[in-house]
């Protein structure tokens, strides 16, 4: 017998590891660095979409406007999104902070977000968010963007999966009107000039799950001492044993092959040295696979 | 008195381009039940037994390849369970011991097992795929004990001629066999 079973119950863990990763952001350059991108859109704005390198692309505002209301908001009339702090009130204009997937990863950690923002020549105000306690809709879970100086000012919607907050509201009387005019701006760093929303800076911690599975894999006394290898055979026409290895068989393992019940090879793991086994020993590997 | 020794060797896998397929497809199949060792890279003829001690010594410092992802020669050498005392380990016959075919031609080969047995049969992988098409991959034993295998050459496969190789793996016993598998040009598009 060359291939033996795993007692999946006794010889197998599966975990799930969590990677966690803090992000601060406070410059334009840091911002590019990391693929965030912010922008300000109009439903009827004529301009195109700046990426996060800068380069302005062919897509239409109007367009990246109509797919955040439909896709973030279910929204049917495509042209109107609801004013945050309400949701009875609609508007036509939002900012929006894009984080790359390769920033992200699996997804943005809830409750993890802090950003300082300047509002022309007012006191900065810090936003933080508050994740929903259940998960309620069709893009995954999602969170109200906040003044951190008074919670019940919903300034925006975060969704965690893909890394998108949109600033489509804030109350006008606390000074944190996300919906000013577009011209005025929304861009990374320091310094907002009268009109302009300016990022000072954004934290958050980026999450990336990986499933692990440790496989014991052993080798009792009585198994695996022979070997198929070429060199390990005298006469291959009659596979014969050779000499050396008849009084007292020994192999020496350095590959670990992982397969499936259709004895398909799907993970392999290999040992540094070759170790040795005989009828006098027994050996059991840990062979960790994350994927 | 010594220490017990409780050490467990921690060891890293990395999937294979088919557990990578399988994981893709998210239907199950990529789920580990079994496994095997290996010894690929040893060579039992630097057993020196002309040594009084250590006369494996220049085995165990052979260095070690870093795994490979391409499933047909990540494991070539499976380490098999005998009882103590065998003489012989399993021995595929295959039949024809190689081929040659016309370019479109289909070839079908016979594999049965000596000196063990394969009771779950027959495992075949084709090295160049441009060359032959396996129609089976996996072929069960009939009441004799031989499984088959048929290849499909020229435009059936890659539309290639040349020569490649058809690794044939006994599942129980782990016992390979090579079989070159030469398809001429002739009747190939020019």
């Amino acid at each position: 017998m060359s291939i033996n079973n795993y007692d999946l119950g006794r010889d197998v863990i599966n975990t799930e590891v969590l990677t966690k990763t803090n992000y601060e952001i406070t410059s334009a350059t840091a911002a590019q660095e990391r693929s965030l991108n912010s922008f300000v859109m109009e439903a009827t704005s004529t301009g195109f979409l700046v990426n996060a390198k800068g380069t302005t692309t062919s897509t239409p505002l109007s367009a990246a406007f109509r797919n955040i209301s439909n896709y973030f908001f279910s929204s049917s009339a495509a042209n109107r999104i609801p004013v945050a702090q309400n949701n009875v009130a609609t508007t036509g204009i939002s900012r929006v902070i894009t984080i790359g997937r390769t920033t992200v990863d699996d997804s943005i950690l809830s409750g993890s977000v802090t950003g300082t923002f300047s509002f022309g020549t007012q006191a900065n105000k810090v936003i933080i968010d508050q994740p929903e306690q259940s998960i309620s809709g069709a893009v995954g879970r999602k969170g109200d963007l906040v003044e951190k100086a008074d919670t019940t000012n919903i300034v925006g919607t975060i969704f965690y999966d893909s890394g998108t907050m949109v600033f489509h509201g804030g109350d006008y009387s606390r000074d944190t009107n996300f919906l000013i005019d577009s011209a005025s701006g929304f861009t990374f760093g320091p310094g907002a000039t009268a009109g302009n929303v300016a990022i000072n800076n954004i934290s958050f911690i980026s999450l990336n799950m990986l499933k692990r599975s440790v496989f014991f894999t052993r080798a009792f006394n009585q198994e695996f001492n022979y070997s198929n290898n070429p060199t390990a055979i005298a006469n291959a026409s009659l596979g014969s044993i050779s000499s050396n290895l008849t009084g007292m068989p020994t192999s020496f393992i350095t590959t670990i092959g992982l397969y499936n019940n259709s004895n398909e090879l799907v993970a392999v793991a290999k040992t540094a040295p070759p170790v040795k086994k005989n009828f006098d020993t027994e050996k059991v590997f840990a062979v960790r696979l994350q994927y | 008195m010594a220490f017990l020794d409780s050490s467990t060797a921690v060891i890293d896998a990395i999937l294979t381009r088919k557990g990578r397929e399988l994981l893709a497809r998210n239907d199950g199949s990529f789920q580990i039940t079994k496994f095997a060792f290996g010894d690929d890279e040893i060579n039992y003829q630097l057993y020196d037994a002309t040594k009084s001690t250590d006369q494996d010594a220049d085995i165990l410092n052979l260095p070690v390849l870093e795994p490979i992802s391409n499933e047909n020669v990540a494991l070539l050498y499976r380490l098999i369970t005998l009882p103590r005392g065998s003489l012989k380990i399993a021995n595929l016959q295959i039949s024809p011991t190689s081929g040659t075919v016309g370019y479109g031609t289909n070839l079908t080969i016979n594999v049965s097992t000596d000196n063990g047995e394969d009771s779950q049969g027959y495992a075949a992988t084709v090295r160049d795929t441009d060359i032959g098409v396996l129609t089976n991959t996996t072929s069960a034993p009939d009441v004799n004990g031989e499984g088959v295998f048929t290849i499909r050459t020229g435009a059936n496969a890659g539309g290639k001629a040349g020569q490649t190789i058809v690794d044939i793996t006994g599942i129980n016993s782990g016992a390979r066999k090579e079989f070159t598998l030469t398809v001429s040009a002739s009747g190939a598009a020019a």
